[in-house]
């Protein structure tokens, strides 16, 4: 049957309607999701993902930014981005520097940094206007935070000349914090700013 | 009635609660609404302007491509809640589960290969794997919810690219708060700004919406051309899966980082090559739809509703807009707008024609067309012929 022209058309084939189930579709993507993310999840948590660091070594956050990681500290990969980013672990505890481009007054990082605290980690923060001075040069203001997950200190100090934040952050599982407090100490006094030799 | 239409089909709609598929699409949607609106939520805590500021931006950037995308639905077969599910599915299920598994494989990269690996590798190993496979399996659910909805390969297609468009814009948007929070300054809009910029016109054209449509075309072929063999469906459904993959590992690869001219250049050179496979794959899917058009108009219409020579026109996006363009200059405004109608009138007469035949809804359309034409008539008719 053709519609056109001015002819009036009733009602021509009755147009069918396909029955069919969806159950053993879905079951089998609900189960490929489950098994895809469990693969890589559950691999990804199987690599320890380590890296010894030999005693005294540093460890080069970027080409002009170093640390030297306490006795039996290990590097961790996984936590270490070339230029920005570099983690150190031991146990339940983690020591890392973090450099940030910031051409403003270090207050407003350590103001912005104790917000991302407060929301991201559900943590308390404490302190704020305690200032520090490292050995080699290193000065900023230092903080301590207690969270869900763990405690910590974080140390935000300034690099005037190439413009970025230096911002080191210990941290540990509750009550491990104070045992590994002198071996924090001891990476932080080890931060140097300087080319790499 | 020609063989190349086959019989009118009833076109369900997207709400289905009597099938799995359907709830489990709102299962993801509603975990993966939670999830990333509460990760923006965080956001708008530590930066908020740049989040409503991005908000603002990052959905006017969308309407564009959603009336681009709409136009070239030729028929506009697909509903506003199977649209709405779609780009939904992209923002909230695929952005949800793709979070999880990226972190995975970029920390086994690194893990593997070491920092300097991942920080090169990374993303084009995580990102086309997990994201890819994520919008597709979105697809699939919708091709399940409403399997007589996607009759042709272009309805497939258009369904990709807007599953595409919604993982393109909230990806977007997260991204724009992360850089917020990283900017290496206090102001909040400048860092709009600059991902307006990168991510929206330099990588804008040639992102999301194009790898899942180029994905899409396979999934198309596998489900609205059943008269050819499995395998060979399967095969090509692989193959553009395939290709989509390779296009989105490439535009995420280092390769070419050192090229001369800065971000601009490297954006052109990485991004034209996909976006000419992805038109290459639009195009076939229109040619798709010219057969289409001209068959329900053999099986159905006479040629005073779609006359022949505006087949070619209607069943292209740019034809059509030629037509309209053409009748413009030589009549007006008014006219233009009429024909525009008029198209509209004869794609959906098209559309209530495959699906339920010479049915009294087809009737009523064919008088709307009718009418239309009537009108058209009167403006482009030329006034000395009126006089006589």
């Amino acid at each position: 049957m053709v519609i056109g022209g001015g002819t009036g058309v009733g009602v021509g084939v009755v147009p069918s309607r396909e029955r069919y189930g969806t159950w053993k579709g879905s079951v089998l993507v609900l189960g490929f999701v489950c098994l895809w993310e469990g693969f890589w999840l559950g691999w990804d948590a199987l690599v320890p993902g380590r890296e010894e660091v030999p005693p005294g070594r540093a460890v080069y956050v970027s080409a002009s930014v170093s640390f030297t990681p306490a006795a039996a500290w290990s590097l961790s990969r996984a936590r270490t981005t070339p230029g920005t980013l570099a983690t150190v672990t031991r146990r339940s505890s983690a020591f890392s520097v973090r450099l940030a481009a910031w051409t403003e007054r270090l207050d407003g990082k350590v103001i912005q940094e104790r917000r991302i605290l407060r929301k991201a980690s559900g943590a308390r923060v404490f302190g704020g206007d305690q200032s520090f001075h490292t050995g080699n040069g290193l000065g900023g203001v230092r903080f301590y935070y207690s969270g869900v997950n763990g405690e910590g200190l974080v140390w935000m100090g300034w690099e005037p000349r190439a413009r970025t934040v230096i911002t080191l952050r210990a941290e540990s599982a509750h009550g491990a914090l104070l045992r590994h407090l002198p071996e924090f100490q001891r990476m932080v006094d080890s931060v140097r700013i300087g080319e790499k030799a | 009635m020609s063989s190349a239409v086959g019989p009118p089909v009833a076109v369900d709609g997207f709400f289905q609660p009597r099938r799995a598929a359907f709830w489990l699409l709102v299962f993801f949607l509603v975990i993966g609404a939670f999830s990333t609106l509460s990760k923006i939520h965080l956001s708008y805590e530590i930066v908020p302007t740049s989040v409503l500021v991005g908000t603002l931006v990052w959905s006017l950037y969308t309407v564009p491509f959603l009336l681009f995308l709409r136009a070239l639905d030729v028929f506009e077969q697909h509903s506003p809640l199977g649209f709405a599910l779609a780009f939904a599915w992209g923002g909230f299920g695929a952005v949800y589960l793709v979070i999880p598994v990226n972190g995975a494989v970029e920390s086994l990269a690194a893990k593997l290969g070491g920092p300097e690996f991942a920080a090169r590798w990374g993303p084009a190993l995580a990102a086309p794997t997990n994201e890819e496979i994520f919008k597709y399996l979105g697809v699939v659910l919708l091709v399940m919810i409403a399997r007589t909805q996607f009759p042709t390969i272009l309805s497939v297609v258009v369904m990709g690219a807007m599953v595409g468009l919604g993982f393109q814009v909230m990806e977007d948007l997260v991204y724009t708060a992360n850089t917020a929070i990283q900017f290496p300054s206090s102001d909040q809009v400048a860092p709009v700004i600059v991902m307006l910029i990168v991510r929206g016109l330099l990588g804008g054209l040639w992102s999301h919406a194009l790898y899942t449509s180029i994905a899409c075309f396979g999934l198309g072929y596998l489900v609205a051309r059943p008269e050819h063999p499995l395998p060979r469906r399967l095969a090509v459904a692989a193959l553009f899966f395939l290709l989509a993959w390779s296009a989105h590992f490439f535009w995420d690869s280092p390769w070419l980082q050192g090229l001369d001219g800065g971000v601009f250049t490297l954006a052109l050179v990485k991004g034209v090559p996909v976006l000419v496979v992805g038109f290459a794959v639009w195009y076939l899917a229109s040619r798709e739809q010219y057969c289409r058009v001209r068959a329900i108009t053999d099986a159905y219409l006479d040629r005073t509703l779609v006359t022949p020579e505006e087949i070619p026109a209607l069943a292209s996006f740019s034809e059509r807009r030629r037509a309209r363009k053409h009748l413009r200059f030589r009549h007006g405004r008014p006219a233009a707008r009429t024909l525009r109608r008029l198209q509209r009138a004869q794609l959906h007469l098209l559309r209530v024609c495959s699906q339920s035949g010479p049915s009294p809804q087809a009737w009523r359309a064919a008088q709307e067309v009718r009418a239309l034409r009537a009108h058209l008539d009167e403006l482009t008719e030329d006034p000395s012929t009126r006089s006589e």
